[in-house]
């Protein structure tokens, strides 16, 4: 078993390989792990086999838990300090890996293999500067002097697209945006020019806007470099985006493996199928919803302003930094219906979303609930109304309270408004059957139930109260896809059942699409866009509603080359500590003109119901 | 990092005003009686009393008696009743013997302490990981003035390996000086050693599931340059302040009992005895003193903690 040693050799340098006598770069066969645990081995990946050829991009796809990532660890042996136990094989370029040892492994690690992870900030070291992390990897495994391997990093962090890089190589990790950290990551695992790149969910913690970059870049070094890229991700939309070839796991075992034409056209595994089916797609016939409710809107927010001190200093009181989460925004939400608010990171979407039940207090504009302002009202005049005014969390991990069973968790809402003990028992196992669990359910514990089911449980507590308005904060977004569909199936259930209006806030545009009677679109704290659901996907007025709506990968490989190529905006959203002057978004937009540096735009009806804030919409006549 | 360091000096001198208004306060208002009967000892005559009095401003207005109190205490003027000896130059006499005794067991415990900690988390689960567990609650449980006193009579009298208590300066001889203080470091340590090792075992085992620990090995480095640059550097973070605040408490009073089973003579000896004999200027001067220096400690930990984590915001 040869090694060839990877020299020093400039790492930037363009590098394609004949593949050592057709054999790929990469072959695992019958791969399991199992993790020893106290009540006996789990067992992650079951018998795994998949080529990956130098220059290709394979994708590994899978919903959460079917050993997607503990097969990439595993090829680099990063699931050994779990204790991992491991059978099969994996030969990487003539060297079987997998009884290799620590040291030969270490050699492979970094330099021949890299790695990107899913959450760039978690995994860069906090208290490391960003350039010193990178000359690290080249100094682990090439004879350079640390002033050499600075200056490569600080190259690198340049080739990834990182503007004024060698400022940013002397700055720590949270000084970044997140696609400049991902861009970072990149740049490190490219640092001494691998010949196969793992990346594990490499844009799920990204803006949409953002991951279109980062995927952009990676096929792009790709090309360049000639590496084989493994690309483990859960979205559909990515594979058709990236892949040439798609396997798909389930259980820990590959259930289809198939170049990603056929995947998309002929998908052959029954689990292949329910994957494709839960992606929600943009050109999915929109559902068949009723018209819109007229009469008083249950939520109007009229010019609300959300802003929070960001730092005082010491002897300059008046240049007191504030940041405005949430800069006049006025909306409605009328019986029965679902608005569905979108926004990249930091926009303000949460933080409208709180500030409309009264969570965070507004610091402009008014709050009005069923006619009534409620902007000011006291905690005792708003406690009838609270029964009336519910929010479904994100987290459904981080928003049931641990120490607490399910029927109190569900029965508090009831208990504080007044009702039995076993009146409130009784109503807890109704609205558990209700959202789709079992009344036995209520004697358990958070712990006990998956992320979808305590996603039910929340939504059951807010209904406890049989609410007007139910305010979902991001109440898909920590799960599964297929997860996903169910709760957004329940939701729809609901909503025709109980006459419930939501406003619906989420990141995830193909989502919002779905449960949607109306949509709005927000930017650093400013509403751009408001439109019928149909209108608003078909005919964007704001450029930055179109730049979103290009960002999203497409689940259909044969689609792949007719994305409309740079329309999706370049750069990351400003710091909104320091917002663009005029219109916030004209930095990033293709039709910015002086008038946009220098005018806030107001919003404007472009037609019926359709409001947009821009000095240049994209209306038929442009 | 320069505005951050001004605005937290600027919050110690305020932290400090406070401190000596509280100590001015406890001492010579809050309690009832005559403060100058107080402060002249168990039998004065009426004359020492009226000279107290006269010499302490204690007709004058609160905010006079205030500014008297801290021109003696801080100026140097302040005498003990007792004995007739200047209050600063007794602190400054035994603050040698309380730092020697201080600096050289906080250095131990750090060290012994990172040290088995470090072994702990390596060898989690095994034998030697519950071994040095229990080791740990021993040392944690062991009182100072037991443990001291065994040592003292064992490996100094009976075996004769160290000195009997005492204290020889380190300008004097310093082997001489480190042969003394071995027992009263070892003994002061060892509590610090059980708790130091405890919390950074659980840090580094926090601190090794981190994904950025992942990404180190996925570098590529060797188990040695993951574990000190990545898991150890993080992992002692926190420990430093603990370590700076403890070392600040040490100094000032909490290592009265070493000081006293091994005859030291340090501040904290002197603290001790003052309250001893209700010797109201000593005991003052003392707190004072004790609380400056915990507070400049902590001022140093925060600036130091900053620069260690650049995260901390500099506001």
């Amino acid at each position: 078993m040869s090694a060839p040693h990877v020299g020093s050799a400039d790492a930037t340098a363009a590098r394609v390989d004949p593949p050592g006598a057709g054999e790929p770069l990469l072959a695992v066969r019958d791969l399991a792990v199992s993790f020893p645990t106290e009540s006996g081995a789990i067992r992650a990946v079951d018998g795994v086999s998949l080529d990956l050829a130098a220059g290709e991009l394979l994708a590994l796809v899978g919903g959460s838990g079917c050993g997607k990532s503990v097969t990439a660890l595993t090829v680099m042996g990063l699931t050994r300090p779990q204790g991992a136990r491991t059978e099969g094989s994996v030969h990487y370029r003539g060297r079987e890996l997998l009884d290799a040892s620590e040291d030969e492994l270490r050699r492979v690690r970094g330099a021949e293999i890299a790695m990107v992870f899913q959450d760039p900030l978690s995994s860069l070291n906090p208290v490391l500067r960003v350039g010193d992390q990178i000359a690290e990897q080249i100094l682990a495994h090439e004879d350079v002097t640390r002033a050499q391997a600075r200056e490569r990093a600080v190259e690198l962090l340049g080739r990834v697209g990182i503007p004024a890089a060698a400022r940013r190589a002397e700055g720590f990790p949270y000084e970044l945006s997140g696609g400049m950290r991902q861009r970072a990551m990149i740049a490190m695992a490219l640092s001494c020019g691998p010949r196969l790149l793992i990346a594990d969910e490499p844009t799920t913690a990204l803006d949409v806007t953002v991951q279109a970059q980062i995927l952009d870049l990676i096929r792009e070094l790709r090309d360049e470099t000639g590496a084989g890229v493994l690309l483990i991700t859960h979205d559909f939309g990515v594979v058709a985006e990236m892949a040439d070839r798609v396997a798909v796991m389930d259980a820990g075992r590959i259930v289809e493996q198939a170049p990603v034409e056929e995947v998309f056209a002929a998908p052959r595994h029954p689990r292949t199928r329910a994957l494709l089916d839960a992606v929600p797609r943009l050109d999915d016939p929109l559902p068949a919803r009723r018209p819109p409710a007229e009469g008083e809107p249950v939520l109007a927010l009229d010019g609300l302003e959300v802003a929070f001190p960001v730092r005082r200093r010491l002897l300059r009181r008046d240049s007191d930094l504030t940041v405005r989460a949430v800069d006049g925004v006025t909306l409605a939400v009328r019986p029965g219906e679902t608005l569905g608010l979108v926004g990249e990171s930091g926009s303000g979407k949460t933080t409208l979303a709180r500030a409309a039940v009264r969570l965070i207090e507004p610091t402009g504009g008014t709050v009005s609930f069923a006619g009534r302002d409620i902007t000011a009202a006291s905690r005792r005049e708003l406690q009838p109304l609270r029964s009336e005014l519910q929010i479904v969390f994100q987290d459904p991990f981080g928003s049931l309270n641990p120490r607490k069973r399910v029927a109190d968790i569900v029965g508090l809402p009831l208990r504080l408004h007044g009702l039995s003990k076993r009146d409130s028992a009784a109503r807890v196992a109704t609205l558990l059957e209700r959202v789709g669990l079992e009344p036995e359910h209520a004697d358990r514990w958070p712990h006990e139930f998956s992320g979808g089911q305590r996603q039910r449980i929340g939504i059951a507590r807010a209904l406890a109260l049989s609410p007007r308005l139910v305010v979902l904060d991001e109440p898909v977004s920590a799960l599964d896809v297929s997860v996903q569909t169910q709760i957004v199936d329940l939701l729809d259930e609901l909503q025709r059942e109980l006459g419930l209006a939501y406003l619906f806030v989420a990141h995830d545009l193909s989502v919002v699409r779905q449960v949607s009677d109306r949509v709005a679109v927000m930017y650093l704290g400013k509403l751009m866009e408001v439109a019928p659901v149909a209108e608003l996907y078909e005919r964007p007025v704001h450029p930055y509603t179109a730049a979103l709506l290009a960002a999203i990968p497409v689940p259909d490989p044969s689609r792949r080359d007719r994305r409309v190529r740079g329309v999706a905006p370049s750069g990351e959203p400003p710091s909104p500590t320091d917002p663009p002057s005029g219109c916030v978004f004209h930095p990033r937009c293709p039709r910015a003109t002086d008038v946009c540096r220098e005018v806030v735009p107001p919003l404007a009806a472009h037609s019926d119901g359709h409001l947009a804030a821009c000095h240049h919409p994209l209306t038929a006549a442009s | 990092m320069t505005r951050f360091v001004v605005r937290r000096l600027a919050q110690m001198l305020v932290v400090l005003f406070a401190v000596s208004v509280l100590t001015f306060l406890i001492f010579n208002v809050i309690p009832n009686g005559d403060p100058a009967v107080r402060m002249a000892g168990k039998t004065p005559t009426e004359s020492q009393v009226e000279a107290i009095r006269a010499d302490w401003g204690f007709d004058d207005s609160l905010p006079v008696q205030y500014v008297t109190t801290m021109e003696k205490v801080l100026g140097g003027s302040a005498i003990s009743y007792f004995s007739q000896l200047n209050v600063r130059d007794q602190i400054v006499e035994g603050l040698p013997r309380t730092l020697s005794l201080a600096v050289g067991a906080a250095v131990l415990w750090m060290l012994a302490g990172v040290a088995l900690g470090l072994l702990a988390a390596l060898r989690a689960g095994r034998l030697s990981d519950r071994l040095l567990t229990v080791l740990a609650l021993v040392g944690v449980s062991l009182p100072v003035f037991w443990l001291g006193a065994l040592a003292s009579y064992y490996l100094g009298f009976k075996a004769g390996w160290f000195p009997n208590g005492g204290y020889v300066p380190l300008t004097e001889d310093p082997l001489d000086w480190a042969h003394h203080l071995v027992l009263p470091w070892t003994v002061l340590a060892i509590l610090f050693i059980g708790f130091y090792s405890r919390v950074l075992r659980s840090n580094v085992l926090d601190t090794m599931s981190e994904d950025y620990v992942r990404t180190a090995r996925a570098k590529g480095l060797s188990e040695r340059q993951v574990l000190l640059r990545h898991v150890l550097r993080n992992s002692l973070i926190p420990i430093v302040t603990l370590w700076g605040l403890d070392f600040g408490a040490v100094v000032a009073g909490g290592a009265i009992l070493t000081e006293t089973v091994f005859d030291l003579q340090g501040v904290g000896q002197y603290a001790a005895e003052a309250v001893g004999q209700l010797d109201v200027p000593p005991v003052l001067a003392v707190t004072m003193f004790g609380a400056f220096f915990i507070v400049v400690l902590s001022t140093v930990v925060d600036i130091v903690y900053a620069i260690l984590d650049p995260r901390i915001r500099l506001t």
